[in-house]
C-alpha cells in the first residue's frame, strides 16, 4: 500500500528541490555570517579553548 | 553582574583519556603492521601465509582496526580531554567512561577474531557480524548518554565549535551504524542483510561514505578546532567561518555516497546526486581547512621547533588535498578512470595516513606528556617521527597515483583494430608490481615512524610525574549559562544543547532521506529482469563461502557500461540481475577480474585448479591458495534455514519442495559437479566448501545471458 503510493508519486523533485533551498540557506547565513559587527560577538567564544584552566589550582 | 567571582574546583576525569590514548598508540600499531602485510602480499603472493591472513581476510581487519580501533580510541581520548574542559565539568559518569573504554576494546577484540575466521557481512567497514554490531550500539550508546548528560552538567553556557562536531558525530553515526547494520541473523555469526542490490549498494555507500564523514572527519574537525588554538595558543581564525563550516559540512556530505557507484547499476538521478554534492563539498571542506592553517597566523615561526605543529599542519593539509581530490574524483569522467584502481587507495591513504594519522600524533605527542606530569622525551624523536611519516606518506600516495592511472590506462588500451590490448588480466599484473614494493616500503617507513614515537611515548613515561586527574578553580557565571552578552540566534543555538542536536539531526539525515526513500519505494529503480531467479541452496552456501574468504576485496561483480568492460567481460551490470543478492557484492577494487559474467567461462576443472593454485591457470596471479576449501567440510544442515529465510523473509520465489529439500537438492547438484571432475581424474569434492564456490561462480551473470536482450520496467 505505502510502496504503491510512493511509485505513483514523483519524489525525484526533491532533491533539486533540497539543492535549491540549500543554496538560499547557504547564502543567507554567509551574509549574516559576516554582516558588519557581528566579529564582536564571537571574540569570546573563538577563545574557549585558551580559557578552560583560568585559574590553575 | 556581580563584582564577586565565584569559583568551584573542578576535578577532570583524565584516567579515561590516558586509557584511550594508550589504546590509541596499541591498536594503531596492530592495525598498521596488518596494513604492512597487505601491503607485502600484493608485492610478493607468498606473504599469503595462511588462510586467516590471507588478503580476503586480512583487509577488513586492517581497515577496521585502523579505522575504529586506532582512530576511534583517537577520537575518545581527544573528546573526553577536551569536552571536560570546554564544559568545565567532570563527564557526567565515570562508569559509564569505562563501560566506553571497555566495551570498545571488547567489540575491537571481537573483530580482531572474528575477522580473520571468515565471519563478515561483506560490506566494506561494516564488516562485523550482528552480534558485534549490537555490541557497538550498545557501547556508543553508553557514549552518547555520558556525553549528553554532561552537557546537561557544563558550567559554560555556550557550546565551542569543537562539541558541535562532536554532537554531529555521535548522532550520524549511530544513524549511519543502525540503519546499515540492519540484517536478519540466521545463526550466532551470520546474517544477511535486509536490504538487496542496488538498494543495499546504496545503504552501505551512503554508510560507507559517512563513516568517512563522521568518523575520520567530524571528529578530527572538533579535535582540530580545540588542539590547535590550544598548542598555538591562538584563538580560532575565524569563529564565524567555523559556523559555516559546521552547518555546511554536515548537510552536504551525507549525500555524497553515490559517487562511490559511479557508471554503475545505480539510477543515474542518484548517481548526479552524489557528484553535485561532492562538488559542493569543496566549499566547507576547504573553509575548514583555511581556518584551521590560519589559526597558526602570527605562530608559524614556532613550526620550525614544535614537532606537534608540523603535525598538525601537516594534517589538516592533508585534509586539504584529499578533500579536493575527493571531489575530481567524484566526476564521472575522472572516476571512469580511477574507480576499482590503486588511485583510490592512495585517495584514502593521503586521508588516513595524513589527516588522521598526523593529527593524532600530534595530539598524543601533547596530551600524554600533560597527563603523565612530565615533558616529551626527546622532541629530537617526534621531529624525527614526522618526516618519516611525511616520507611514507609521499611514496604511499605517489605509488598508488602511478599505479591507478597505470592500470586504468591499460584496461582502457585497444590497438589499431579496436582490439583490447590486454585482454588477459595476468598480463597486466606485472606492471603494478614495482609499484606495491614502493607501496610497501613506503608504508613500513610510515610505520617505523610509529615506532619511534612508541619508544619516544615509553621513555616519556618512565620520567612520569604523580599521576593524578588534574584539578582547577573555574569561575561560575553568575546565573549558570549566563556569560553571553549576545543574543542572535546562533549564539542562543549555542547554548540550547537540545536545540542544538536536534536541527544537527535533521541537517544530517536530509541527505540520506531524501536519496534513499526514492530509491527504494519507487520500483522503477530496478527494473524486473524475469528471467533472473533466485540462487539454488548449493550456489546460496557458495556465495557465504565467497562472502567468508572476502573475495570482493579483489574482485568486483560489477561491469561498467564502457566498451572495453563489456569486450573483457560481457553485458554490462543490470540493476534487476542483482535483486536476491544479500548482501551486494560489486566491490570497489579490481586487484583480480570482475566476476560478474565468469559463469560459465571457464568448466569446473578450470575453477577446480584455480583455486587450487591460482598460478597453475593464471601465471603471474596475486592470488592466494585455498587449499583448505578442497579440505574444510561443506556444511549443509542449515541451508533450509537460508532458503526459507530468503523466501518468507525476503519474498524470494522458493517452492515449497525446494525449501523443504534444500539440503537434499544441494547434495544433489553438489554430487553433479563432483561427478564431472571426477570423471576428468580429480578427487571426489561433494562434500568440502569448494565445490559450492564453484557452483556459486558457474552461476554468476548466467540469468542475464539467458534473458531477453532487453528489460522492462514493471510499472
Amino acid at each position: 500500500m505505502k510502496n504503491e503510493i510512493l511509485s505513483r508519486t514523483d519524489l525525484l523533485f526533491l532533491p533539486e528541490l533540497s539543492l535549491v533551498l540549500f543554496l538560499l540557506i547557504f547564502v543567507g547565513a554567509l551574509v549574516w555570517i559576516f554582516r558588519p559587527g557581528a566579529k564582536a560577538a564571537y571574540e569570546r567564544r573563538s577563545r574557549l579553548p585558551l580559557l578552560d584552566d583560568e585559574i590553575e589550582s | 553582574m556581580s563584582k564577586d567571582i565565584k569559583t568551584v574546583t573542578v576535578t577532570y576525569d583524565d584516567a579515561i583519556t590516558r586509557k584511550f590514548a594508550l589504546a590509541t598508540v596499541v591498536w594503531g600499531v596492530v592495525g598498521m603492521l596488518a596494513g604492512l602485510w597487505l601491503a607485502l602480499e600484493l608485492a610478493d603472493v607468498g606473504f599469503n601465509v595462511s588462510q586467516h591472513l590471507a588478503f580476503g581476510r586480512l583487509r577488513p581487519l586492517h581497515t577496521n582496526a585502523v579505522i575504529f580501533a586506532f582512530v576511534g580510541n583517537a577520537i575518545f581520548a581527544g573528546v573526553y580531554y577536551s569536552t571536560q574542559r570546554l564544559l568545565k565539568t567532570r563527564m557526567a559518569s565515570d562508569l559509564l567512561s569505562k563501560l566506553h573504554f571497555w566495551g570498545w576494546q571488547l567489540i575491537i577484540v571481537s573483530a580482531a577474531v572474528t575477522l580473520p575466521l571468515g565471519f563478515t557481512t561483506s560490506k566494506e567497514y561494516a564488516e562485523l557480524e550482528w552480534p558485534i554490531d549490537v555490541g557497538i550500539a550498545l557501547v556508543w550508546v553508553i557514549f552518547g548518554v555520558n556525553f549528553f548528560w554532561t552537557l546537561a552538567r557544563r558550567r559554560e553556557k555556550h557550546l565551542y565549535v569543537a562539541i558541535w562536531f562532536y554532537i554531529a558525530s555521535i548522532v550520524t553515526v549511530a544513524m549511519l551504524h543502525i540503519v546499515n547494520s540492519l540484517a536478519v541473523p540466521v545463526s550466532v555469526l551470520k546474517s544477511y542483510s535486509v536490504y538487496a542490490g542496488v538498494q543495499d549498494a546504496l545503504v552501505q555507500w551512503w554508510y560507507g561514505h559517512n563513516a568517512v564523514a563522521f568518523f575520520l572527519t567530524t571528529p578530527f574537525l572538533g579535535l582540530m578546532y580545540y588542539f590547535v588554538p590550544k598548542v598555538a595558543q591562538r584563538p580560532v581564525y575565524s569563529y564565524r567561518l567555523s559556523i559555516i563550516h559546521f552547518w555546511a559540512l554536515v548537510f552536504i556530505y551525507i549525500w555524497a555516497g553515490p559517487h562511490h557507484l559511479l557508471n554503475s547499476a545505480l539510477p543515474d538521478w542518484a548517481q548526479s546526486t552524489g557528484t553535485v554534492f561532492s562538488i559542493m563539498l569543496l566549499a566547507p571542506s576547504w573553509g575548514g581547512m583555511i581556518n584551521g592553517l590560519l589559526t597558526l597566523r602570527g605562530a608559524w615561526h614556532k613550526l620550525r621547533t614544535d614537532p606537534i605543529l608540523k603535525f598538525f599542519v601537516a594534517a589538516i593539509t592533508f585534509y586539504g588535498m584529499s578533500t579536493f581530490e575527493g571531489p575530481m574524483l567524484s566526476l564521472k569522467s575522472v572516476n571512469t578512470l580511477s574507480h576499482f584502481t590503486n588511485w583510490t587507495i592512495g585517495h584514502v591513504h593521503s586521508g588516513a595516513l595524513g589527516w588522521n594519522g598526523m593529527l593524532t600524533f600530534g595530539i598524543l605527542y601533547w596530551l600524554l606528556p600533560r597527563l603523565w606530569k612530565t615533558k616529551l622525551h626527546s622532541v629530537r624523536w617526534a621531529t624525527a617521527h614526522f618526516w618519516m611519516g611525511l616520507l611514507g606518506i609521499a611514496g604511499y600516495v605517489l605509488s598508488m597515483w602511478v599505479a591507478g592511472i597505470t592500470e586504468g590506462l591499460m584496461w582502457k588500451e585497444f590497438d589499431a583494430e579496436g582490439k583490447l590490448v590486454y585482454s588477459q588480466w595476468a598480463e597486466m599484473v606485472p606492471a603494478l608490481a614495482p609499484m606495491y614494493w614502493v607501496r610497501a616500503v613506503s608504508g613500513a617507513l610510515y610505520l617505523s615512524g610509529v615506532f619511534l614515537m612508541v619508544a619516544n611515548l615509553f621513555k616519556t613515561w618512565q620520567s612520569r610525574g604523580e599521576v593524578a586527574d588534574e584539578k582547577v578553580e573555574v569561575v561560575l557565571p553568575d546565573e549558570p549559562h549566563e556569560v553571553t552578552t549576545s543574543v542572535s540566534w546562533h549564539s542562543r543555538l549555542e547554548g540550547k544543547p537540545l536545540t542544538f542536536t536536534v536541527w544537527t539531526t535533521i541537517a544530517a539525515a536530509a541527505g540520506g532521506l531524501f536519496e534513499l526513500i526514492p530509491s527504494m519505494a519507487i520500483k522503477s529503480n530496478v527494473p524486473t529482469i524475469e528471467s533472473v531467479r533466485p540462487y539454488t541452496p548449493l550456489e546460496l552456501l557458495g556465495r557465504d563461502v565467497y562472502v567468508s574468504e572476502g573475495c570482493v576485496s579483489c574482485h568486483s561483480q560489477m561491469v561498467r557500461p564502457f566498451r572495453e568492460e563489456t569486450l573483457r567481460y560481457g553485458e554490462y551490470g543490470k540493476a534487476g540481475e542483482f535483486v536476491y543478492d544479500r548482501p551486494f557484492l560489486w566491490g570497489s577494487r579490481r586487484i583480480g577480474p570482475d566476476l560478474l559474467r565468469v559463469g560459465g567461462k571457464y568448466p569446473d576443472m578450470w575453477h577446480y585448479n584455480h583455486m587450487l593454485d591460482p598460478r597453475s591457470t593464471s601465471p603471474g596471479s596475486l592470488m592466494p591458495e585455498y587449499g583448505h576449501l578442497f579440505e574444510q567440510p561443506l556444511d549443509t544442515a542449515g541451508v533450509a534455514a537460508k532458503v526459507a529465510l530468503f523466501r518468507n523473509t525476503f519474498d524470494a520465489p522458493y517452492g515449497d519442495y525446494e525449501v523443504d529439500n534444500a539440503e537434499i537438492l544441494a547434495a544433489v547438484q553438489a554430487g553433479e559437479i563432483a561427478d564431472g571432475l571426477v570423471a576428468q581424474g580429480l578427487p571426489d569434492v561433494r562434500d568440502k566448501k569448494i565445490v559450492a564456490l564453484i557452483a556459486y561462480l558457474q552461476r554468476l551473470g548466467r540469468d542475464v545471458q539467458l534473458a531477453a536482450p532487453t528489460e522492462e520496467p514493471t510499472e
